[in-house]
């Protein structure tokens, strides 16, 4: 594919898929510039794998390209001191009431991009763009059962990670 | 924690409505990269790579890549005479130098270092790394790294060892001529026209080293210098002298709009085992499993964009981005130190990363009678000179 067309097949798929991967890298990050970063990350991926984007397998790689970035993003953030941020976690109160909600949250939208391919796609197509078992499943080119498997590892996946981050805390 | 509140808390991110201004944000990051991608004249990788130079991954590790460029410079000068006084006086006696600066002889695609030379400061940019600016201040040992995209910059200390590898390009060559001033090994090479202009030249010639100049033959302001040293040859040309160069250019304090990033680079006492690093890299990561057609500065210089390229799309942290371009940048000053006059000999071109039979590399180390041969999966062995790969 030359650069021209390549760039006009890229030009649709961005346009294509542009609103939703603001809505689920809005809320995969959760704040402006990682965000933006993770944009960045996308729009890239779209662009190395436009091929792959211009095919039937298109709709599952657009979750693929969204969640890498956000996993890249996340693994790449630093802080405004110019440190790197090994955890945005809080540490101004008292053990076991250290990790609030929104720090919770934070944990959580960042450790959806270390979940499993699959276990990521279907988290995000379950609770962030709110599909039901059955749409996921298509999606996923699995069964319900299978939809429904990949979501509850997944939670279970992250509630080991955030168990074990509660205890690091204590 | 149980799952409930796990779920709790996805239920709650997936009903976060999308503000607005991210609506924006995301429209305008993306016609960003279109526009970028639509810049006519540009191959598609110099596109990719202006984009990729807006990331944080990047940033630090094309830090990282130009510094080893500072290091780049000449450990051996000779001695001798010479009548050509005219034509060295610029050099000598200029405040300020403004030049550009090719290592090796691919001046038609090889990368150009332009540098503004000012009293012990030096302001240098590569062609080939168009966002990043190195002032490098030799007096107080500091380097800061500047990324002009990115709004960033970083300082990087070069005391110690460093800081004598550390070369003023210019001022090398007024040793060289101080040096040769007096010497009667110089030859007139006659009047020619170089690039576009009349000029006079100059050689002189030591054991290992040889030195061309040409200059304006009214003026005698020099036009291109060439310095051979062992196995590195440099080209000089483009010469300003004595021009107003602005305080601000060659500052040492990070300019308004910048964020300084607190990184060390550490590049104190590079090893073999470094440069066996830095082969590495260059035959998995940059040569996809095959060592180079040949290595040293000159190809060091042209690796570093597609080394920054490479380490964009892997996937790495900052961390390991930054890291692997350091280990890169150690290596090769490694080499650096045997470039000018060690014995060395890369062997390397088209072997397979892996394969133990075959040499890729060796050289004596200093006060060594044996050799160093490094192998293809890396491996070294020490050797007597009879034994060494054909």
């Amino acid at each position: 594919m030359n650069l021209s067309r390549r760039a006009e097949t890229f030009e649709q798929i961005r346009a294509k898929y542009v609103r939703f991967l603001a809505s689920v890298l809005w809320k995969l990050t959760g704040d402006r510039e990682l965000f933006t970063e993770a944009m960045q990350y996308a729009l890239l991926g779209i662009w190395q794998n436009i091929e792959k984007l211009n095919s039937k397998k298109a709709g599952a790689y657009i979750y693929r390209i969204a969640l890498t970035a956000n996993s890249t993003a996340w693994r790449n953030r630093i802080g405004k001191d110019g440190q790197f941020a090994r955890s945005r976690i809080r540490t101004d109160k008292e053990p076991g009431e250290r990790l609030n909600k929104e720090d919770l949250t934070s944990i959580v939208r960042r450790e959806i991009g270390h979940l499993p391919a699959r276990q990521g796609r279907a988290i995000v197509m379950r609770y962030l763009e709110q599909n039901d078992y059955k749409n996921i499943a298509e999606k996923l080119r699995c069964t319900e059962a299978g939809a429904r498997s990949h979501v509850s590892k997944a939670i279970g996946t992250l509630k080991s990670k955030l168990a074990a981050l509660v205890e690091q805390e204590r | 924690m149980n799952e409930e509140r796990i779920e709790e808390i996805l239920k709650n991110i997936g009903s976060e409505n999308v503000p607005a201004d991210v609506h924006k944000l995301a429209d305008q990051t993306s016609k960003d990269f279109t526009e970028t991608l639509m810049q006519k004249k540009q191959p598609k990788h110099y596109v990719l790579w202006e984009f990729i130079m807006k990331s944080n991954i990047t940033k630090l590790a094309a830090a990282a890549a130009i510094i080893v460029i500072a290091f780049f410079g000449f450990s051996q000068f000779f001695g001798g005479t010479v009548t050509f006084a005219d034509v060295i006086q610029p050099i000598l006696n200029a405040r300020t130098v403004i030049f550009d600066l090719i290592i090796g002889e691919d001046e038609e695609t090889g990368p150009v270092m332009h540098e503004i030379v000012v009293d012990s400061r030096i302001r240098r940019t590569i062609s080939n790394l168009p966002n990043m600016t190195s002032i490098i201040d030799l007096e107080s040992a500091k380097i800061l790294a500047l990324d002009t995209n990115a709004k960033t910059a970083v300082y990087i200390d070069i005391k110690g060892s460093l800081q004598e590898k550390t070369k003023n390009y210019i001022e090398f060559v007024r040793k060289v001529l101080m040096k040769l001033k007096d010497s009667p090994n110089v030859e007139e090479l006659g009047e020619q026209e170089i690039d576009g202009q009349k000029a006079i030249g100059f050689v002189a010639r030591g054991p290992n080293e040889e030195v061309t100049i040409w200059a304006d033959p009214k003026t005698a302001v020099p036009i291109r210098v060439e310095l051979r040293l062992g196995q590195s040859f440099s080209i000089l040309k483009n010469f300003k002298f004595d021009v107003p160069v602005e305080d601000s250019q060659m500052s040492m304090d990070v300019p308004p709009g910048y964020t300084l990033q607190k990184t060390e680079f550490d590049l104190s006492g590079a090893t073999e085992q470094d440069f066996i690093e830095s082969l590495r890299i260059w035959a998995d990561v940059l040569m996809d499993g095959k060592f180079p057609e040949a290595i040293g500065t000159e190809n060091t210089m042209k690796q570093m964009r597609p080394l920054v390229e490479k380490i964009g799309q892997m996937n790495l942290s900052e961390v390991e981005a930054t890291q692997m371009a350091m280990k890169f940048a150690r290596g090769m000053l490694f080499l650096q130190i045997y470039e000018s006059g060690g014995n060395w000999h890369y062997v390397g071109n088209g072997v397979k990363f892996g394969d133990s039979e075959t040499a890729v590399f060796w050289y004596q180390p200093k006060d060594s009678e044996n050799y160093r041969v490094i192998y293809g999966d890396l491996h070294v062995e020490e050797v007597k000179k009879d034994q060494l790969p054909m």
